[in-house]
């Protein structure tokens, strides 16, 4: 209910949904039957959130979206109490949508869209026609088996579902209607279908009662769309006298509270009696309905109904300037206006507003016109603003209205400074500084904002001496009428000195600012701020201690609680002070020799530094640098577990900002030193596999830092992209890897061509080999060039992996049958069809494959070195080569035979010693696998 | 010619059994017998002036609430339809109230009038219709010579012609109303009165002369006859004498228009042929007479701008330009959308200049500057 209430009455539809999203959140608190409820106060919500939509296209998508919410309601409720409810909600959103889609037909800004906007009118109102006669047939099956007086009370609320359903499918039978051609037998048809069904609604619900009313307002309304004004009038005048009967017998039956809900409809009844006669140039009678509801006004003493009644009011304007009556069309618009903000209402008087306006003889006052443009300024129409503010000015009396010609000026000005025409703007704003100087109220405003135009044009242009004087000018215009700004173009003018780094300049013009001016406080700021641009530190930290640890204490410079403009221009200048005296605190500590006092003073600037942001927490420009330096201080400190947990807050706060980037290359260089001990650690004792993990996580979550650091800048230093991509490379982090290599390949391959060939090309095709799946095509290429280009043992090695078919996976990867490092002889791999993709001239077949990769593994084999022979890298090449001639014919298979037996006989007994048990699992592993292709090979 | 006298001051004195009961209004207020009289002339002069171009002859449609017997219903059917601009239908109407018997006497030449005004209108939206509108004011001068709407319908006529680039046709329907008037006030003369009424006739028909002569001039000028119509507007210029009219006080403020827009048209004849420095002097000095209304003033002032955009002094021209665009309330003439133009051939991006040229095509439909305004954005 509160939910509902939120939106219905109040508008807050996103505040609704928010109360509501969190009920259902909290699905435990919720029976099955509340849940239920809260589902379809949602839909409902989101119904009222459409309807309060002002823009089309966003109308349009929150009704489709509400009717896709009560679509869900109808599928997860089918069949339980408060299906129906669901139902008849469903018709009249979907009654709604039509008319609304139709509205649209109309609207010049949607004639593309106009075979798709019917389409969807129609399945909408079929929807709608279809839900009312289900709602309708379940009522009534019901009603069937009711026998008993408590049976029927019982169903009360299912015969309202079904009165409201009876309507709405009376009226979708109109809305659907009109969507055909006017002369169409379907228009027929729908309109006779929508007559006869509010017919016999009228005849079932009776003939007096609110809801019957309504269905004679609606026969009404049909009847006006078959072009029967005279039968529509009828029905609407009949419901406007009969709603509150005249016989005082029958009124008194009636509660005060009815008669006023009752006034509600004569007040609806005669609008669209109105309506139909102004538009059908029915002035005379339109204006006696005009009068006649004026007339019952008094004698009820009810206020306008909400909208019916302003609606009336409305339509009883336009019969009063149809009639000539211009005065009473507009007071009674104003009036309108004056009681309603809501758009709709607020719409349609400034429309019969603006009929008013349009005659050019209008007796219309400047105060009026001036309210008319303003609305205009209000709903951002500025071409129709600036042409009603001009004629208002055409009209206004100079002397009398010299106010509103001021504030019409400034307007206009702002009405062309917000579509980017500065030239004008300043000119209007000039006019209004020029010709009413007299204004005091408004001359400084127009002269202020004029230059500011001229500002702005100065920008725009990249500093065009010719803004420049006009500008000029305008500050000395400015100047000269300003009475109290003074202080003020001096702040500016000493920021504008200070921006284009001319220190001395801007500590002349901070100095003129007097202690009363507004900016007197940031002004001190900003000149020992000046003072630290010009590496004065000592004079900088005297002027901002004396600032902020003196001045803001002192209790005779204490500000008024109230004056919150003084109250938040002394906050932002305490933030500056304080951070430019933590950068001084960093800068003099970093100073110091290298011992305790150094540590003393770092020390000192942690707490000051981790409160700052709480102290400040909307100072978005100063936050983050201190965030950073505090990180800073943390690795000088050598503390980085505090220094990452700064880093996460920074990160948090302020994701993708130029600090966040700096401070993650503050922590990844802060991390250097231990990650280098772990690594040699984990070599020093390759058994321990403990260390071994710890130096990969310290490794990762080093990297993770430079990571973040490349991503921000536009284009990451070579040095630190290799850093980055090694990193990854030795944490076997192929996709990681790749990517790196790859925006190192995209950023540097024209620059450096040769070095990137030379280190990036065979790291990226180890990453395409290794990645899974293999990307061997494209690491053939690369590999191709990079041999070609240094053609060492290890770019050969790679490359006769992939033209011989040995390519170790990577652990955990989804192909049990490879190997993999350190794991037990069941991974082990199968040949692979290296035939190049098509297009690719590299290697023509199979077999020339094969050739030349056993060309390479023999040129690799001869060229081994030998002090190297028979490392552990020796045996991995040797299974390859051994690997490559199992591949190839008859005579090659017999060398690989003798390459194995040669290893059984000579060297599989020394591994365990030589390379621990890792070692010579991973060597067993591939061993064995070749010993079974053997016997596969019937060798 | 001598019809003109007895036509105008039956108007002046509706039938006895009219005056008690029939109102005539003109912008919201009785129109009177006084109205008729030199004050009430240039009263009227000044308020459409502010508005517009000023004339001494309010139109028939501005007459906005009329009682007269039975005809009422059918003259304010017509004026309805005019003003929601269903012109067809308001067309046969005014001819129906011009031919209804026992309509006061007023009423057939207003009426006929008012049809050549809706046809006018109608013309603006349809240009087939130009000729019928062409007709429709012929027929107000042939039919009613002596009326003072004749010589209204004269104007209108050749002004008419003029705007559809019929220069010539133009030319000879201005030297037609100003020899109308010339003769005119010559019979105004004959009678020998000093009455206000009679001294009011003569003034107002020499002054419609004076404005004939500034649109024979303005016609050449439209016409490239660059050499007549600096001859034209130099001629005017001598013969008003600027000092005089503007000791007349109120009674010469049509006269000072008609001053600055000779100045006007002189500087935009001198402009076309090239003497940019000449036409920036006589710009300059145009926007700088005392009491010219806004129109004429801006007009100067964009004018003004063009010279000096025309001299490579692109910024002060933009300047110029967006003030006149800005600043500039006036309904009629080309200064805004002339200065529109110009901020659309300065503008810093395509863009930005588009929208210029869209808002003239927007707003000044039958402007000459958007045909130029519809060839720069195709020309984008």
């Amino acid at each position: 209910m509160f939910a509902q209430g939120l939106a219905r009455d109040w508008g807050f539809v996103d505040m609704a949904t928010e109360v509501l999203d969190d009920l259902l959140a909290d699905g435990a608190a919720l029976s099955a039957k509340q849940r239920q409820r809260v589902d379809l106060v949602r839909c409902e919500v989101l119904h009222t959130g459409a309807q309060r939509e002002t823009e089309d296209k966003a109308r349009r998508d929150a009704l489709a979206a509400a009717a896709e919410a009560f679509h869900t309601y109808s599928e997860d409720y089918s069949g339980l109490d408060g299906y129906l409810d669901g139902l008849v909600l469903l018709a009249e959103l979907q009654l709604n949508r039509g008319v609304f889609l139709r509205g649209l037909l109309e609207d010049a800004d949607w004639v593309d869209a106009r075979d798709e906007l019917v389409s969807e009118a129609k399945s909408a109102l079929d929807e709608a026609l279809r839900s009312c006669s289900a709602v309708m047939n379940e009522v009534d099956l019901a009603l069937d088996e009711a026998v008993t007086d408590e049976d029927f009370d019982a169903l009360r609320p299912q015969r309202i579902l079904r009165v409201r359903a009876y309507l709405a499918k009376g009226r979708s039978y109109r809305a659907r209607g009109m969507l055909f051609g006017p002369d169409s037998t379907e228009r027929e048809l729908d309109l006779q279908d929508a007559y006869d069904t509010l017919d016999d609604y009228v005849l079932d619900i009776g003939e007096t009662n609110r809801a019957g009313l309504f269905g004679f307002l609606a026969m009404g309304e049909v009847l006006m769309d078959m072009g029967d004004v005279e039968g529509a009038l009828e029905f609407f005048e009949h419901v406007g006298h009969e709603a509150i009967p005249s016989d005082p017998e029958m009124r008194a039956q009636l509660t005060e509270a009815e008669i006023h809900a009752r006034f509600g409809v004569v007040e609806y009844a005669l609008r669209l009696a109105m309506d139909t006669c102004n538009a059908d140039g029915r002035t005379e009678r339109a204006l006696e309905i005009a009068l006649d509801l004026d007339a019952r006004r008094l004698a009820e003493g009810v206020p306008p109904a909400f909208p019916e009644g302003h609606m009336a009011t409305l339509s009883a304007a336009v019969a009063h300037l149809n009639s000539g009556d211009d005065a009473t069309a507009l007071k009674l618009a104003k009036e309108v206006l004056r009681r309603n903000r809501t758009n709709v209402l607020k719409i349609e008087a400034q429309k019969v507003i603006g009929r008013i306006m349009s005659n050019p003889d209008a007796q219309v006052s400047a105060a009026d016109l001036f309210e008319a443009a303003q609305g205009r300024y209000s709903l951002r129409e500025f071409n129709a603003a600036i042409a009603s503010f001009k004629r208002m000015v055409r009209t206004a009396d100079p002397a009398r209205d010299a106010d509103l010609l001021a504030r019409a000026w400034w307007t206009m000005g702002q009405c062309y400074a917000l579509q980017g025409r500065y030239e004008e703007a300043a000119a209007a704003y000039g006019n209004g500084r020029d010709e009413y100087g007299d204004v005091l109220e408004w001359v400084e405003k127009n002269a202020k904002s004029a230059m500011d135009a001229y500002t702005q044009l100065l920008n725009v242009s990249g500093r065009d001496p010719y803004y420049a004087g006009l500008r000029d000018a305008a500050e000395r215009r400015f100047m000269a009428v300003s009475t109290s700004s003074q202080g003020a173009i001096y702040f500016q003018k000493g920021k504008k000195a200070y921006s284009d780094r001319d220190y001395p300049e801007a500590i002349d013009k901070f100095a003129r600012v007097n202690r009363e001016d507004a900016d007197y406080e940031r002004a001190l700021v900003y000149i020992a701020v000046c003072h630290y641009k010009q590496k004065d530190m000592p004079e900088a930290a005297r002027l901002l201690h004396d600032y902020a640890d003196r001045y803001v204490d002192d209790p005779l410079n204490a500000l008024a609680v109230e004056d919150q403009s003084g109250q938040a221009k002394r906050e932002d200048a305490l933030a500056m002070a304080r951070y430019y005296l933590a950068q001084i605190g960093f800068k003099e500590a970093k100073a110091e020799p290298e011992g305790a006092s150094r540590t003393a003073a770092l020390r000192a600037l942690v707490a000051p530094m981790d409160a700052y942001p709480l102290r400040f927490p909307t100072q978005v420009s100063y936050v983050p640098s201190i965030l950073l330096t505090l990180i800073q201080v943390h690795a000088r400190l050598d503390d980085i577990e505090a220094a990452r947990v700064t880093f996460r807050i920074l990160e948090d706060g302020y994701p993708g900002s130029k600090y966040t980037s700096n401070a993650a290359y503050s922590v990844w260089s802060l991390m250097a030193d231990k990650v280098a001990a772990l690594e040699a650690a984990a070599q020093a004792a390759p058994e321990d596999q403990r260390t071994h993990q710890e130096w990969l996580e310290a490794l990762r979550d080093r990297t993770s830092f430079l990571t973040l650091y490349n991503a921000g800048l536009a284009r990451p230093s070579y040095k630190n992209l290799r850093a980055e991509s090694s990193a990854y490379l030795k944490l076997h982090d192929w996709g990681q890897a790749q990517r790196v290599l790859r925006a190192t390949l995209s950023a540097y391959e024209a620059s450096q061509g040769e070095v990137v060939v030379k280190y990036v090309y065979p790291e990226l095709a180890r990453t395409l080999m290794e990645g899974e799946p293999p990307q061997l095509a494209e690491a053939e290429d690369l590999m191709v060039a990079a041999v070609r280009l240094t053609p060492t043992r290890a770019n050969m090695e790679a490359m006769a992996r992939i033209l011989g078919g040995w390519v170790d996976w990577p652990e955990g990867g989804q192909q049990p049958e490879r190997i993999v490092q350190g794991t037990a002889d069941s991974g082990m791999e199968t040949a692979l069809d290296l035939t190049p993709p098509e297009g690719q001239p590299a290697y023509e077949d199979p077999a020339a494959r094969r050739r030349a990769a056993v060309d390479l593994w023999r040129k690799i084999w001869q060229g081994w070195p030998a002090a190297d022979k028979f490392s552990y890298d020796y045996f991995l090449m040797y299974f390859r080569q051994s690997n490559c001639y199992l591949g190839g014919d008859e005579r090659q298979q017999a060398t690989a035979e003798r390459m194995i037996e040669g290893i059984l006989d000579d060297h599989a007994d020394g591994w365990l010693d030589k390379f621990g048990s890792a070692g010579k699992r991973s060597l067993d592993a591939r061993f064995s696998w070749l010993q079974r292709r053997l016997r596969e090979l019937n060798r | 010619m001598a019809l003109l006298l007895p036509t105008l001051l039956a108007l002046a004195a509706p039938s006895a059994t009219a005056q008690a009961k029939d109102e005539i209004r003109f912008h919201g207020l009785p129109v009177q017998r006084a109205f008729l009289k030199e004050e009430g002339l240039f009263r009227v002069a000044a308020a459409r002036s502010r508005g517009g171009r000023p004339s001494m002859f309010w139109p028939a449609l501005e007459l906005e609430a009329v009682t007269f017997g039975t005809t009422t219903s059918t003259w304010t059917s017509a004026g309805d339809k005019h003003r929601e601009g269903d012109f067809p239908n308001a067309i046969p109407v005014f001819r129906m109230a011009a031919s209804e018997s026992g309509c006061p006497s007023w009423m057939p030449p207003h009426a006929a009038y008012a049809e050549a005004l809706a046809r006018e209108q109608w013309a603006l939206q349809d240009p087939s219709q130009l000729d019928g509108a062409v007709d429709a004011y012929a027929r107000v001068a042939d039919d009613y010579p002596a009326h003072r709407l004749a010589h209204v319908a004269r104007l209108r006529r050749a002004r008419l012609l003029r705007a559809h680039g019929r220069t010539d046709e133009a030319r000879a329907g201005f030297a037609a109303a100003a020899a109308a008037l010339e003769a005119a006030k010559a019979d105004a003369d004959l009678t020998g009165k000093t009455d206000e009424e009679t001294v009011a006739i003569q003034r107002a028909a020499k002054v419609m002369a004076t404005e004939c002569r500034a649109e024979i001039a303005e016609t050449d000028r439209v016409g490239n006859r660059l050499e007549e119509a600096q001859r034209g507007f130099r001629d005017l210029l001598r013969d008003l004498d600027l000092q005089t009219i503007q000791a007349e006080g109120r009674a010469g403020a049509i006269l000072v228009d008609l001053f600055v827009q000779a100045r006007l048209g002189q500087a935009e004849c001198l402009l076309a042929a090239g003497s940019i420095d000449d036409a920036l002097r006589d710009f300059e000095q145009a926007q700088r007479t005392p009491d010219a209304p806004d129109a004429l003033k801006f007009g100067a002032l964009a004018g003004q701008a063009e010279c000096l955009y025309l001299q490579g002094r692109t910024q002060d021209a933009r300047t110029i330009f967006a003030r006149v665009s800005a600043v500039c309330t006036a309904t009629s003439g080309n200064a805004e959308p002339r200065a529109l133009y110009y901020l659309g051939r300065t503008a810093r991006t395509p863009q930005e200049a588009q929208v210029y040229y869209r808002e003239i095509i927007r707003r000044f439909p039958a402007s000459p500057w958007t045909t130029q305004a519809r060839e720069a954005l195709d020309s984008q």
